[in-house]
C-alpha cells in the first residue's frame, strides 16, 4: 500500500470543489444562483453578456467532475476497510454510485457548453439547455442518495469500529434523506424548493460542501493511521 | 461534568457531582443517533421556519388554503402516532426487564399503527388529489405535501425500522438482551419517537394554526 496514492487521491477533494465552485458558480457569475423564473429571452441575453465566461467555467466544470471519481475510489477503499469481507457490496455500491455524480457534473457543463456553443441557436433552445444542466446539477440526488447510504450503513455495520467514528455513518444517513429534497426541483419556479431556493439551493449545497469536507478530513486522518500488516 | 470540576472539595458535594455525571451517562442509544437526531430536528426547524417566513408573505392565501386540510383525519394520525409511541416506550421497557416475547409483540402493534398512519395519508392525498390539489397548486399547498411527505418519508423508514426491532427482538429466548443489543433496541426506538414528535409540531403547524 502506497500511502501518498492515497493521499493524493483524497485530497483531490480540494481542487475539485475549486473547479465546481469557480467553473459552474462563479466566473459564469452564476452565484447567487440564477433563477429558474427567468425567461427565454432573458437567458438568451445572458449568454450573450457572458458567452466568454460561460463557456471557460464550464470547461473548468467538466475538467473537476472527474476528480470526484478519484476522491471516492479513496473512500471506497476505507469502505472496503470497514467492511472486511472477501464481498465488500457497500463498498461496490459507493463507487458505481460515485459514477453517477460524476455523469451529472460533467453533463450539466456540457449541456451549457452547449447552449453557449453557436451564438445563432434559438433563446428557447438555450432556455431549455440551462434547465437541464441547472435540474441535473442542483438536484443530482439518486446517486448521492444511493452512495451515502451504503457508506453511511458500511460505517455502522462494518467489522471495524478505528476507520471512521460511529456518528460519521449516522450524519450520512441523514444527509441521504437530506439530498432527497433535489427531486422537487422539477416542480418550482420560485420558492423555497426551486434550484435557487432556501432548501433546493442553500441548504442543499450547504450540506454538499460540508460532507466533502468532514469525509476528506476523517479519511486524511484514516490513511494516515493505516497500519498494514 | 462541569458540575463535578467545579464542586468544592467537601466530600457530600463531590459524592453529588458524580452521581449527577452518571446519570447523564444513561443516555439511551448511541452518541451518534443524537447527532442524527439533532440533524434531522434542525432540517425541520428550517423547513418551518421558511414556511412561516413564506406564510407572513401571504396570510390570507395560507388560511384560506388551510381550511381544506381535514382536521379529523389529521386528529386521528396524531392518535395513531401517539399509541405508536406508547407502545414503542413500553416495548423499551419489556426489552430492558427482559420480559422475553413482549417487545417483538409491541414492535409490531407498533409498526400496525404506523402502516395505519400511512394508509389514512393516502386516503388524505388522494381525496386532495381528486380535488385538484397537487404540490403545484399554490404556497400552502407546496409546504403541506413536501412538509408531511417528508414526514411520512421518515414514517416508511421508522416502519422499516420497528419491523427490524420487531423480527431483532424474537431471536433471544429467556428475553436477555446485552448491553449493545440494548443500544441498538434504543437507538431504533428513539427515531420513532423523533417521527412521532415530528409529527405532532407538523400536525399543530398545518392543520391547527390556521
Amino acid at each position: 500500500m502506497n500511502r501518498l496514492n492515497h493521499l493524493i487521491c483524497i485530497h483531490s477533494a480540494i481542487p475539485f470543489c475549486i473547479l465546481l465552485g469557480l467553473g459552474f458558480f462563479f466566473i459564469p457569475g452564476w452565484f447567487p444562483p440564477i433563477s429558474p423564473g427567468m425567461s427565454a429571452a432573458e437567458t438568451g441575453a445572458m449568454y450573450e453578456a457572458n458567452r466568454l465566461a460561460i463557456q471557460f467555467g464550464m470547461t473548468l466544470t467538466v475538467l473537476g467532475s472527474g476528480l470526484w471519481w478519484v476522491f471516492s475510489a479513496a473512500i471506497a477503499m476505507q469502505m472496503r476497510r470497514i467492511e472486511g469481507g472477501d464481498f465488500p457490496i457497500l463498498t461496490c455500491i459507493q463507487l458505481t454510485s460515485s459514477v453517477g455524480n460524476v455523469i451529472v457534473i460533467m453533463l450539466a457543463g456540457y449541456f451549457c457548453l452547449t447552449a453557449a456553443y453557436r451564438p445563432d441557436m434559438p433563446a428557447s433552445t438555450v432556455q431549455s439547455f440551462t434547465d437541464i444542466a441547472w435540474l441535473m446539477n442542483i438536484g443530482a440526488y439518486p446517486s448521492t442518495f444511493i452512495g451515502t447510504l451504503a457508506l453511511g450503513l458500511c460505517i455502522l455495520t462494518g467489522e471495524r469500529g478505528d476507520v471512521y467514528p460511529r456518528w460519521l455513518g449516522y450524519l450520512n444517513i441523514w444527509y441521504a434523506v437530506v439530498s432527497l429534497a433535489g427531486g422537487l426541483l422539477a416542480f418550482y419556479h420560485g420558492g423555497p424548493f426551486s434550484w435557487n431556493g432556501e432548501i433546493g439551493f442553500w441548504l442543499e449545497a450547504n450540506c454538499f460542501f460540508g460532507w466533502i469536507i468532514l469525509m476528506w478530513w476523517f479519511s486524511v486522518r484514516a490513511i494516515k493511521t493505516w497500519e498494514v500488516a | 461534568m462541569t458540575m463535578a470540576a467545579t464542586a468544592p472539595f467537601a466530600p457530600g458535594v463531590e459524592e453529588e457531582g458524580v452521581a449527577h455525571r452518571a446519570k447523564a451517562r444513561a443516555l439511551p442509544g448511541e452518541g451518534g443517533i443524537w447527532l442524527f437526531i439533532a440533524g434531522d430536528l434542525s432540517i425541520f426547524s428550517q423547513l418551518f421556519l421558511t414556511y412561516f417566513y413564506y406564510r407572513a408573505q401571504q396570510p390570507a392565501l395560507y388560511s384560506a388554503a388551510q381550511q381544506h386540510l381535514d382536521q379529523g383525519l389529521g386528529m386521528l394520525n396524531t392518535a395513531l402516532m401517539l399509541t405508536s409511541s406508547l407502545f414503542v416506550a413500553l416495548a423499551v421497557h419489556a426489552a430492558r426487564r427482559g420480559m422475553a416475547g413482549w417487545p417483538s409483540r409491541l414492535y409490531w402493534l407498533a409498526a400496525l399503527c404506523g402502516i395505519g398512519f400511512g394508509v389514512i395519508k393516502i386516503f388524505e392525498y388522494g381525496a386532495k388529489i381528486s380535488h385538484g390539489i397537487t404540490l403545484t397548486t399554490n404556497d400552502m399547498f407546496m409546504f403541506y405535501f413536501i412538509l408531511t411527505g417528508t414526514h411520512m418519508l421518515h414514517v416508511m423508514m421508522g416502519i422499516g425500522v420497528l419491523l427490524f426491532l420487531a423480527n431483532y427482538c424474537r431471536g433471544t429466548g429467556d428475553g436477555r438482551f446485552t448491553p449493545a443489543a440494548l443500544r441498538t433496541i434504543e437507538c431504533g426506538s428513539l427515531f420513532w419517537h423523533v417521527v412521532d414528535l415530528l409529527w405532532i409540531i407538523l400536525f399543530a403547524l398545518l392543520y391547527l394554526i390556521r
